[in-house]
């Protein structure tokens, strides 16, 4: 009795003893993150949410008022919340003719053509390129007078087609979403390429023996084969493009110095979402209308997420 | 289907093995075959050659803008190619001490290239630091609530913590951290859900027996980690060290939020934005995004190939 006892404590020691030390180690690392997670997400969040349904002064928590759902009310009746909506979604869609220069870039990048090494190192470059210095150098690119844009556009169409793309509601949209794919298709290129090295090879060795055509091979073969590449780019670009604040805010700012106000382009053309909470959360000091448009756009990002988690889910199964 | 039928033709000669001999068809199949595949191979070359240059225009434009006098610039209504007279004076603000904030950042592409550099490096590495110590312990450690406690780190994936950037203000407000390095740093410190992620399937192909000799041997979690885990996970440490750093070098909004009042807090990118109040000529403003672009430019060139291998493994995998 006694031995088996002893025994028993020795067993006991030694789990402790194991306990004491790896997984003691691993609750520390695990927990690290999520402490991180819980102070500077959840506690934002929680304050965010709290706050749209007061008043307050400034940022000062303790002003906090109760006012009846009227942050809502006034959020609600604001046009230009609605407008930026309307504007982001219109940005994020831009993110269609990315990965269309994506896709063809990166199938003309699979025939394997001469010096195509180097192409995909210059094709990236455009990615790493801080949004600052991408608005600057757009900014400059459509000067209407010594823009090398208009140049083009006075040489091919003569001195009638000079566009002033910051005073013109439609042009200055142009000018955005230009500029905002020549940032992004780089992102494209590199994973539509991986996507591509990727397609088994005796798929296209086996239509070849059928005899197939060069269009044929693309449409059954290898567009299936990037499907999953093509959804994940696209959600995870209209989920990216949502957010655009950086280069519409420096658009602003630069074409126009009195943008202090808050204005965006001709018409608030170039106001999106996030621009909007930005405004309203510092320039106006307004964090509870700021935060109202935030849990808007958070709601939507979040089931953009969701959905996209879900069909990614059942297109790996499948 | 007429190169399968002559081949069978051909093996039906009296040398049984013989070389092959081709049919008239098969001749002229191949050899259309063959110009079709230079003259393709040629317009493939172009398209992407031309596609090049369109994506790489803008860095002449504004290596350009930046070296041609503003007096010619503004009297130009059309792109100038190549100044008549080469100027270096829109560099001189940001490369000397010849400047109106000089009291207070000396040098300022300098002083901003610093700020840069130590907050994204102790953010980055000690993130990655922390990510890499909880993706071991979810991928090599058992221990209680593990399936829990991943589960609820991979929900936090989801949360689209982006679109509260501006009503955390409020509790960086309240904790005293606006107008400090704090709402930058100390948030990013504590490791990210989606490189835990990433790091904790790279991890698993580390094999299990490995670390059990390890632990046989003494060694104990720490330090298992460190010797063994860590060499071989590199590439992925690689891979997310990469997307981190070049986002901390090219973040606008966070600085914007939390610097931008003080020149001694300004990054690199705050200096070109900043700088832009007093000079804000155009030369003047493509020769700050200049310099600003040229590091990381040069060292994604140098390093180009764990660039485009992280982005490619690291996307793929989120």
């Amino acid at each position: 009795m006694e031995r088996i006892a002893a025994g028993r404590l020795t067993l006991d020691l030694h789990r402790k003893k194991k306990f004491s030390g790896e997984k003691a180690f691993a609750y520390v690392c695990v927990s690290l993150p999520l402490i991180g997670f819980i102070l500077f997400s959840l506690v934002p969040l929680a304050i965010s949410f709290i706050s749209m349904f007061t008043t307050m002064e400034y940022y000062d928590l303790s002003t906090m008022t109760w006012n009846e759902f009227e942050t809502f009310k006034i959020v609600f009746s604001d046009q230009d919340l609605y407008k930026s909506l309307l504007v982001t979604v219109m940005l994020a869609s831009s993110q269609f003719i990315s990965l269309t220069v994506a896709l063809f870039i990166s199938f003309l990048l699979s025939k394997k053509p001469r010096g195509r090494k180097i192409f995909q190192i210059l094709y990236f470059i455009p990615y790493i390129c801080s949004s600052v210095a991408t608005a600057y150098m757009w900014m400059t690119m459509f000067d209407p007078n010594y823009g090398i844009i208009n140049t083009f556009l006075v040489g091919l169409f003569g001195e009638g087609a000079r566009v002033n793309w910051s005073s013109d509601a439609a042009a200055y949209a142009i000018a955005i979403i230009i500029t905002i794919v020549w940032q992004a298709s780089g992102y494209g290129i590199v994973m539509y390429k991986a996507a591509f090295d990727a397609v088994n090879p005796s798929l296209y060795e086996a239509s070849e023996i059928d005899g197939a055509s060069a269009w044929k091979k693309f449409w059954r073969i290898t567009f299936p084969s990037i499907a999953p590449t093509t959804f994940f780019l696209l959600m995870t670009g209209i989920i990216a493009g949502m957010q655009t604040f950086d280069i519409a805010r420096l658009f602003a700012v630069s074409f126009f110095p009195d943008a202090w106000t808050g204005t965006a382009g001709p018409g608030n053309i170039g106001l999106t979402t996030v621009m909007f909470i930005y405004n309203k959360g510092t320039l106006y000091f307004n964090i509870p209308e700021a935060s109202v448009a935030s849990w808007i756009l958070f709601v939507i990002i979040l089931t953009l997420s969701l959905i996209n988690y879900r069909l990614r889910k059942r297109w790996v199964n499948v | 289907m007429k190169a399968y039928k002559s081949m069978i033709s051909s093996s039906d000669t009296v040398h049984g093995i013989s070389p092959r001999v081709s049919s008239y068809e098969e001749v002229r199949e191949r050899r259309t075959r063959r110009t079709t595949g230079i003259l393709g191979k040629a317009a493939v070359f172009l398209i992407l050659l031309l596609y090049a240059v369109c994506l790489m225009l803008p860095f002449y434009v504004l290596f350009v803008t930046s070296i041609t006098p503003y007096q010619e610039l503004m009297g130009s209504m059309s792109f100038i190619w190549w100044p008549q007279e080469v100027t270096w004076e829109a560099f001189v603000p940001f490369i000397s001490t010849d400047n109106i904030l000089a009291d207070d950042i000396g040098v300022p592409i300098l002083h901003g290239f610093l700020n840069t550099l130590w907050s994204t490096l102790l953010t980055t590495t000690v993130s990655l630091f922390v990510s890499g110590l909880a993706a071991y312990c979810y991928s090599k450690i058992r221990f209680k609530g593990k399936e829990v406690l991943f589960m609820f780190q991979l929900a936090t994936m989801m949360i689209p913590m982006a679109t509260m950037t501006v009503p955390s203000l409020l509790w960086y407000e309240t904790l005293g951290w606006t107008h400090s390095w704090f709402p930058i740093i100390i948030p990013g410190l504590f490791g990210g859900a989606t490189t835990i992620f990433f790091l904790r399937s790279y991890m698993a192909s580390v094999p299990n027996e490995t670390l059990e000799a390890a632990k046989i041997d003494g060694l104990g979690p720490f330090r298992i980690f460190l010797k063994i885990v860590f060499p071989q996970a590199i590439p992925a440490f690689i891979a997310q060290f990469i997307f981190a750093f070049v986002g901390g070098y090219n973040n606008y909004m966070g600085p914007l939020l939390y610097l931008s009042d003080d020149p001694q807090n300004y990054t690199l990118q705050l200096v070109v934005t900043e700088l832009r109040t007093f000079y804000n000529q155009p030369g003047q403003v493509c020769a700050s995004c200049l310099i600003a672009l040229v590091p990381l430019i040069i060292v994604y060139v140098i390093f180009q190939r764990f660039f485009i291998e992280g982005i490619s493994i690291g996307g793929g995998k989120e």
